[in-house]
Parts: structure tokens; C-alpha cells; sequence
């Protein structure tokens, strides 16, 4: 069993059996990444297919949770403002998130918890955000990121001993990894931990913009150990250890009620037993945690555009203008129209993320970025579009939507911003399928000699791939779409071969500095996201039982919608990294930035 | 008291704008949530709290119907009920063979109290409760808005058209609740993971050997007429020749 879902699932059983039970197919199965895959050229069909579905069971249960969810949070919209207005959470209100158990989601069971699934608890933080955000901040900052690291790679001691606390809320938790100097560039922290003389630690340094840092008694922290070059170690550090500060709440633009402090160390001393992991592995630790979080923030997103759509719906119904509803008006229907085409693609993309964590999947790094970026944007553009929809009414505080838009700006900036999640999709895609390129390389060479030793050799992927260049390979095709969907699946068969196409002209052609083309990374990031989340939206309509209900032939729609308008953005993406305006772009940037004001002002 | 039985029937969810299928044979509840009858979840509130004050040992709950009525007992055992009971059947049940069931449950359970909703949200029937206590032999008392029990006693208050009436009951009766009783609680998310492991027993109703009572034919299910759209007049005199015009004066 990966770490990746090391007590967190519930279905985690039921993978460790799949994987006991057969062979190594399944395991490396389990080792593939089917968005790498994509710049490979290849649709990994079983990575995609059938859409993933939840137990009976877990769907009864997963009922009840949400339903304590909505009757806990539905009557509190006036205190979600005003709290949002006097930037704080009540502590009364936060008594009431541990009595309901919403710290204790994804804690197994015998800890206190309930032992959520990644898809079960992304599904409620999806139901939490459609109230408020902040709420779901301060759950999610605990759960996905705040003691993930304790979950995914804790002792048994260490589980013991904080777990149960943990789970009932008596310890919130808090993720403290930027700095002021270091956001984006997390290996570059300077806070540091030393080998003391009681056999521990001591820490020292400051962490900024701590979610949940004023609430917080329970702190995962990373520094750098030993030398100022040193490699990251995480630590689990107490609220109540001597030499820990909390600052001041900030004042924020959006998620207000949420806190959001400095947490700083003067000569903390933690004992040897709070290392978490192994020592040097910090950074490791610190990404697998975001990694594996995502599907809270991403489930968030979605909740949000729920939210979004509902209000915005009944606004334009209601709102006369011109002596007709403004849902009359096609340029309203095409915003709603938008927002549902986003709202279900992003929930099919993380659904499918979390089935992939929930499966022991070990390589799920870039489907959970692309979840994100797509996720998070689509949820900034209903909350805009919905607030444009509302018009004068959407810009006051009166109404929700002000607030939605404010507490949605978040979701591309923190966990990771869209750009450097961007450059971290195209990058590793980029590189996985270089290495094959290599690979295939030497074991084309060799199967002139010994061609039985090279295919041997070669990794899954580089043999499929030898296939596909000796258009020996039929499994380009989708067999598992419904015929319906045909047409749609095809624009997905033919753009992931482009993109592989393209990825391969690149490598030629930049070799390692690809590294630095980031306009060209940008766009094969697009690609890839359009890809994955497309695929994800026709795995989960071919799941539907076809009938003449006016609900599948809408979701036919979306799958339609969603397909042409991506194959626009590909074509477009595509044939931009051959020809485009980027050097003149850079060059005007660079002009501005030496005269770092607009040259062209005029009386 | 030893035991408090208490109704639970799977109804569509109170929130759910509710649709007719489109052949006229029912209510649609494909895909459609379905929850405790609000009503029954008030009677559990109460028996949970009678509970909690000593004054009675145990709570079960029961229902009626399909096994997906498994889950309005799961709910009501995450609630905090100790017991439920599916009595299973495929058929609709009216409230007189709902009657007769629970009165085969009463002998089998040795109740002394039953707690029911005034009436299911889905067929307004308002009728269970009242048949049960006939049959049974034994006490109701309706639309309680607030019960006090006192030893052998239950001293039931109950909220009529023309205000409050308080009356006193021997136990073992039938105590049908109305909406202002009590807040339910709801449920804790780790009282869910406990509910699994309460005992949840299925009785086939066959089993049971209740007759099962006429039952009535539903013809046809029709939605009620679209609203028509309004008017906005601007006087007195407007509205009456608008009236007029419609022949309604
Ligand atoms: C409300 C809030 C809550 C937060 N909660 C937490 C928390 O709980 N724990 C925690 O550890 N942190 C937290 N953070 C910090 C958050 O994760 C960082 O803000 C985020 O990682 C970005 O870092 P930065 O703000 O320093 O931006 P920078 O890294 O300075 O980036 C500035 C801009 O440059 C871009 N950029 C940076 N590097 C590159 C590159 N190589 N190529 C191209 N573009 C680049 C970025 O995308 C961005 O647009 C929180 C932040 C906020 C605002």
C-alpha cells in the first residue's frame, strides 16, 4: 500500500485486497499516471474508465454526513456575513464544527474519526463551501494540509498520541511552510531546526500566512536542518511548546472570518519524537501533504460554483428588464450555460482524482494539479460571471455574490498558484516522456541486435509507444464511449497524439532549456488540463443509463459543449507554440520593468 | 418505562420540490432525496430526550417499507435510538395495515409507549396513530406540542384550532407529535460510525400476519394548475372591474 492513502480511505481495503489478490499488472496499473500518459500519446483507458462510483454503503453514509452538513451550516448565511465583515469565526461557532465532528473526517475510525475516503471528504468540503468558505477553510486547512503529514507518515506513537485529539477538535491543526522570503519557492525556507543537546530539536524562524494559525494547537512545521544548506525535515510542533508566537489576524480581501496569522519559533526545543518522517525528507513530506489535499480545495471550488449557479439562476429568472426575465437574453444563457459546462467538468476531474488516491494510485501529482488549476479558475469565473449577472445588485454587500468572489480570488494563489502548477504539469509530463524518448532510443537501437532483450527493457510506456510509431497500436481508439459520444471522444484521440507530437518537437527542439520556455509550458499545460478534464467529463456521461430524460440529454450537451470548445483552445494552444508573438512579449515586459511605469502616458 | 417505540417513515425530503412521474402513477422519487418524515424525527427527538432524563431504557425505531428504509433508521440510530426494526414489504402500506403492524410490534416489543408524527408529509393521512390506539385498546393522545410523563401517567398537551388543550392519559397509549414539540437534533458525525454497529433487524411482514387492510386504488396522480400570472391594478375601482370582468363579483 502507497503512503499516499496510509489510513486515510475507505476504500483503501478494498485496493489493498485488488492488489494483494492479483498481480503485478494491477500494481503497475497503480503506477501509472494516466495525464503523463497523455504526453505520451496515449489514453490510458482504464485509468479512465468505467467513472468512478462510490458503494451503497458509503453513499448512505456520505448522505448522512452531508445532511448533518446542510442542517448545521443552513441557517447561519446573516452570520457567515457578518463574520466575514468582522474577520473572525465566534469560538462558539468553532465549538460547534468540533461538536458536529468536522475535524475528525478523515481520521480512521479508530482514532476517533470517521475515516472518510479522499472522495468522501472533498464531497464535504464540495457541501460546506456552498455556505461559506471560510467555514471550509478552517476544516480543510486542518484536514488536507494542517495533519495530513501525521497521517500519510506518522509513527504509530505519534498517531496515538495526537490523532484522537486531532479528531475531536481538541487540537486544530495548522500547515506552516512559507515564509517571507520563500512562497512559491518552498525549498527555499530558512527556518531552522538544530540537533540540541537533550537528544532534539531546536527551532528557530518565522512562518507567514498560516491558515488557522491564531486557532491552531497542533503545527506541522518544516525547516531546514542543520546547515543553512541543509535539506527540510517537517516537525509536528505544540501551540503551548515555550518560544512559539502567534501574530496578528490578517486583514484579508476574501475567506476573512478565516485565520490567518504569523506563527514564529525563538529557540523552540522539540523533542526527537516529533520529527515527522524521516529527517531530510521534508520537502517530500511537504508536497505529497499538498498533493494529496488538493481534492479539499478542488471539492471546495466545485461547492462554490453550485452555489453560483443556483443564485444566479433564480436572479436572471426573477430580474425584468426591457420587459422580459433577463434569462431571456442569450448573452445571460451563455453565462449560465458556462458555468455549468465548468461546474461539471471540474467535478468529474476530481472526482476522478480522488478515485485515483483512493485506489492507491502512487503517481497522482499532476491530475491533482490539473484538478486544481482547472477547479480553482472555473470556480473564479462563476463567481464573477454570477456577480455580472446580478449587476448592480451582485457588487452589494446586501447580497452573497460580492463575498463569493472575494472568497473565491484565493483558490489560485495558495497550495500552489495556476503558474506554478502550470509549469509543474507541463514539466513533469515533459520529462516523463523524454525519459522514454531516451529509453525508446536505446531500445530501438537494440532491438537491431537483440530485439527480444530490447523490448524487454523497456519500460510499459516506451513499449506501447514503440507500438504506436509502428502503427501497430488499435488501443488509440476509446472503445469504452458509447456511440453517442463518439465524435466528442474523437476530438480527445486526436489531440492527445498532438500533444504528444508536439511534446517530442520541443524536447527536440529546447532539449533541457525547455525548462525555460514557459510560454510553450503554459500551453501544453492547457492541452494537457483540456485533455484530462475532458476525458474525465465523457468517462462520467458514458456511465449514464442512456434514456429520453431531459437530465441525460443535458449532460450529452455538456459532454458536447465541453468537447468542441476544447478543441478550439487545443488547436489554438498547439499551433501558437510553433508560431506566436512570445519574444516580442518578453522584450515589452522587459522594457517595463527598467522604466517599471507605462511610457506612453499622454495630456 | 422499558421501552418507547417510534415510527420512522421514509418520505421525499421536505426541501424537494416535489415532481409527478410523467406516465401519472406516482410521485417521482428516482433520484430524488428522501429523508425521516419530519414529524416522526420530532417523535424521536423526544423519546432520545425521555431517554436522557431516565424515563424510559430504550428507544427503538421503526419502519416500514423497502430495504432503502434502511437509511432513515441508520439516521435515526446515528440520532441515538438503541434498536430498529424494518418491517419489509414491496406493497404501499395505509395507515390501517401501518396500524396493525405496529400493534404486532407492540406485543412482540412489549412497548409502552408509541411515538408517531401526526401525519407523513407525503399522503397527509393523519390517521396511523389514531387507528393504532383503537386497536390497541389503549389511550392517544394527538398532536402533542409538549408531553410530561409522570409515572403511569403522560400529561399531553395539544395544540387545536382554538388554542392549547392539556390532557392527561394513562400509559401504555399512542402519542402523536405536531411541529412545535421540539428541535431534533441532528446527527453527529461520530454517532454515525456507532450507528453501524446497532442492531438493525428486518421482519419480512409476511412474518407478522397482519391482514393486510382495502387497500385504496390511486387512479391517477395530477400536479396542481401552473399559477396564473397576476395583475398589478392600480385602485380600488380597477380591482373591483377587474373582478367583474372575470365574473368572480
Ligand atoms: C490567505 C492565505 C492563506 C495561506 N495559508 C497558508 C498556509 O496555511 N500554510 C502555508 O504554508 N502557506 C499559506 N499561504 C501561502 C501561500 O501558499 C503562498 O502565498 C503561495 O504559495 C504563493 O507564494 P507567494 O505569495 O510568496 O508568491 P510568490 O511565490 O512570490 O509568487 C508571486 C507571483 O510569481 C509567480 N511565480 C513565482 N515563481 C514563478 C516561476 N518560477 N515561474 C513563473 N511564475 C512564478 C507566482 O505564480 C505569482 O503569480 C497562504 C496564503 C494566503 C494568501
Amino acid at each position: 500500500m502507497g503512503v499516499a492513502t496510509e489510513g486515510i480511505s475507505m476504500t483503501a481495503n478494498l485496493a489493498e485486497d485488488k492488489q494483494n489478490e492479483t498481480s503485478a499488472e494491477a500494481e503497475r496499473d497503480l503506477d501509472l499516471s494516466p495525464a503523463k500518459g497523455l504526453f505520451c500519446g496515449e489514453i490510458i483507458q482504464s485509468c479512465f474508465w468505467p467513472f468512478p462510483e462510490i458503494t451503497n454503503e458509503q453513499k448512505e453514509m456520505l448522505g448522512m454526513v452531508l445532511d448533518s452538513v446542510d442542517r448545521f451550516l443552513e441557517d447561519k448565511q446573516e452570520n457567515f456575513r457578518q463574520w466575514d465583515e468582522a474577520g473572525e469565526q465566534p469560538e462558539e461557532f468553532i465549538q460547534g464544527l468540533r461538536d458536529l465532528g468536522l475535524f475528525g473526517l478523515i481520521i480512521p475510525e479508530e482514532h476517533g474519526g470517521i475515516g472518510l475516503s479522499n472522495t468522501g471528504y472533498s464531497r464535504v468540503l464540495q457541501q460546506s463551501s456552498r455556505y461559506d468558505s471560510s467555514v471550509s477553510l478552517t476544516i480543510g486547512a486542518h484536514s488536507s494540509i494542517g495533519m495530513k503529514g501525521l497521517l500519510l507518515f506518522g509513527t504509530d506513537a505519534q498517531k496515538e498520541r495526537y490523532l484522537p485529539r486531532l479528531a475531536s477538535g481538541e487540537m486544530i491543526a495548522a500547515y506552516c511552510l512559507t515564509e517571507s522570503g520563500s512562497g512559491s519557492d518552498a525549498a527555499s525556507i530558512r527556518t531552522r531546526a538544530t540537533r540540541n543537546s537533550n537528544g532534539g530539536w531546536t527551532l528557530n524562524g518565522e512562518k507567514i500566512w498560516i491558515t488557522n494559525g491564531g486557532i491552531a494547537d497542533f503545527y506541522t512545521v518544516f525547516a531546514r536542518t542543520d546547515s543553512d544548506a541543509g535539506k527540510l525535515s517537517a516537525f509536528i510542533v505544540e501551540r503551548d511548546s515555550p518560544g512559539v508566537n502567534i501574530g496578528l489576524k490578517e486583514d484579508k480581501l476574501g475567506i476573512r472570518s478565516s485565520s490567518t496569522t504569523t506563527v514564529s519559533f525563538a529557540d523552540v526545543e522539540i523533542p526527537a519524537e516529533n520529527l515527522l518522517g524521516e529527517e531530510g525528507k521534508g520537502f517530500k513530506i511537504a508536497m505529497a501533504i499538498l498533493n494529496s489535499g488538493r481534492t479539499g480545495l478542488s471539492g471546495g471550488a466545485v461547492g462554490g460554483m453550485k452555489t453560483c449557479i443556483a443564485l444566479a439562476s433564480k436572479q436572471a429568472v426573477e430580474r425584468k428588464q426591457f420587459g422580459s426575465s433577463i434569462a431571456e437574453f442569450g448573452l445571460i444563457k451563455k453565462k449560465i450555460a458556462e458555468m455549468t459546462v465548468d461546474c461539471f467538468a471540474a467535478e468529474s476531474a476530481v472526482r476522478m482524482v480522488s478515485h485515483y488516491i483512493d485506489s492507491g494510485y502512487t503517481d497522482y501529482s499532476v491530475e491533482a494539479a490539473i484538478s486544481k488549476v482547472f477547479a480553482s479558475e472555473a470556480m473564479f469565473r462563476a463567481a464573477n460571471e454570477s456577480l455580472q449577472i446580478a449587476a448592480g445588485n451582485g457588487f452589494m454587500k446586501e447580497f452573497p455574490y460580492e463575498r463569493i468572489m472575494r472568497d473565491s480570488r484565493i483558490l489560485t494563489i495558495f497550495e500552489g498558484t495556476s503558474e506554478i502548477l502550470r509549469l509543474f504539469i507541463a514539466l513533469s509530463g515533459m520529462k516523463y516522456a523524454g525519459v522514454l524518448l531516451q529509453e525508446l532510443k536505446s531500445a530501438t537501437d537494440d532491438i537491431f541486435n537483440n530485439p527480444i532483450k530490447g523490448f524487454g527493457l523497456l519500460s510499459d510506456y516506451a513499449g506501447r509507444r514503440i507500438t504506436h510509431l509502428t502503427s501497430l497500436g488499435q488501443d488509440r481508439i476509446i472503445a469504452a464511449v458509447p456511440e453517442i459520444l463518439r465524435d466528442d471522444a474523437l476530438v480527445f484521440e486526436k489531440y492527445t497524439l498532438e500533444l504528444a507530437r508536439m511534446t517530442d518537437v520541443l524536447l527536440r527542439r529546447h532539449g533541457k532549456s525547455i525548462i525555460e520556455k514557459q510560454f510553450a509550458l503554459q500551453r501544453a499545460a492547457d492541452v494537457v488540463i483540456d485533455l484530462f478534464v475532458g476525458l474525465s467529463v465523457l468517462s462520467r456521461v458514458s456511465a449514464m443509463t442512456p434514456d429520453d430524460s431531459e437530465q441525460y440529454q443535458q449532460a450529452l450537451s455538456i459532454a458536447h459543449i465541453f468537447s468542441q470548445r476544447a478543441k478550439r483552445r487545443m488547436n489554438r494552444n498547439l499551433r501558437a507554440m510553433l508560431r506566436n508573438e512570445d519574444e516580442a512579449a518578453k522584450s515589452l515586459a522587459e522594457y517595463i520593468f527598467d522604466k517599471q511605469s507605462y511610457p506612453w502616458d499622454v495630456l | 418505562m422499558e421501552r418507547v417505540l417510534v415510527g420512522l417513515k421514509r418520505v421525499v425530503d421536505y426541501n424537494v420540490r416535489v415532481r409527478i412521474r410523467s406516465d401519472g402513477s406516482g410521485v417521482e422519487t428516482d433520484g430524488v432525496k428522501m429523508s425521516i418524515n419530519p414529524f416522526d424525527e420530532i417523535a424521536l427527538e423526544e423519546a432520545l430526550r425521555m431517554k436522557e432524563r431516565g424515563e424510559a431504557n430504550e428507544v427503538v425505531v421503526v419502519s416500514i417499507g423497502g430495504s432503502e428504509c434502511q437509511q432513515q433508521l441508520r439516521t435515526g440510530l446515528a440520532m441515538g435510538a438503541d434498536r430498529a426494526i424494518l418491517v419489509e414489504t414491496a406493497e404501499s402500506v395505509n395507515p390501517l395495515t401501518g396500524a396493525r403492524i405496529f400493534l404486532e410490534l407492540i406485543k412482540r416489543e412489549a412497548a409502552e409507549l408509541v411515538l408517531l408524527g401526526k401525519q407523513a408529509i407525503d399522503d397527509d393521512n393523519n390517521q396511523t396513530g389514531q387507528m393504532l390506539a383503537a386497536l390497541w385498546g389503549r389511550p392517544q393522545a394527538t398532536f402533542a406540542s409538549r408531553i410530561e410523563l409522570n409515572g403511569s401517567t403522560a400529561k399531553v398537551t395539544r395544540e387545536v384550532d382554538v388554542g392549547l388543550e392539556t390532557i392527561e392519559v394513562d400509559l401504555p397509549a399512542v402519542i402523536t407529535t405536531d411541529l412545535r414539540l421540539n428541535e431534533p437534533r441532528y446527527v453527529k458525525l461520530p454517532d454515525i460510525m456507532k450507528a453501524k454497529k446497532k442492531p438493525l433487524d428486518q421482519i419480512p411482514v409476511a412474518d407478522l400476519a397482519v391482514e393486510s387492510a382495502a387497500s385504496i386504488t390511486a387512479v391517477t396522480f395530477e400536479p396542481p394548475e401552473q399559477r396564473q400570472k397576476g395583475i398589478i391594478v392600480k385602485d380600488v375601482a380597477e380591482l373591483v372591474a377587474a373582478l367583474k370582468d372575470k365574473g368572480l363579483v
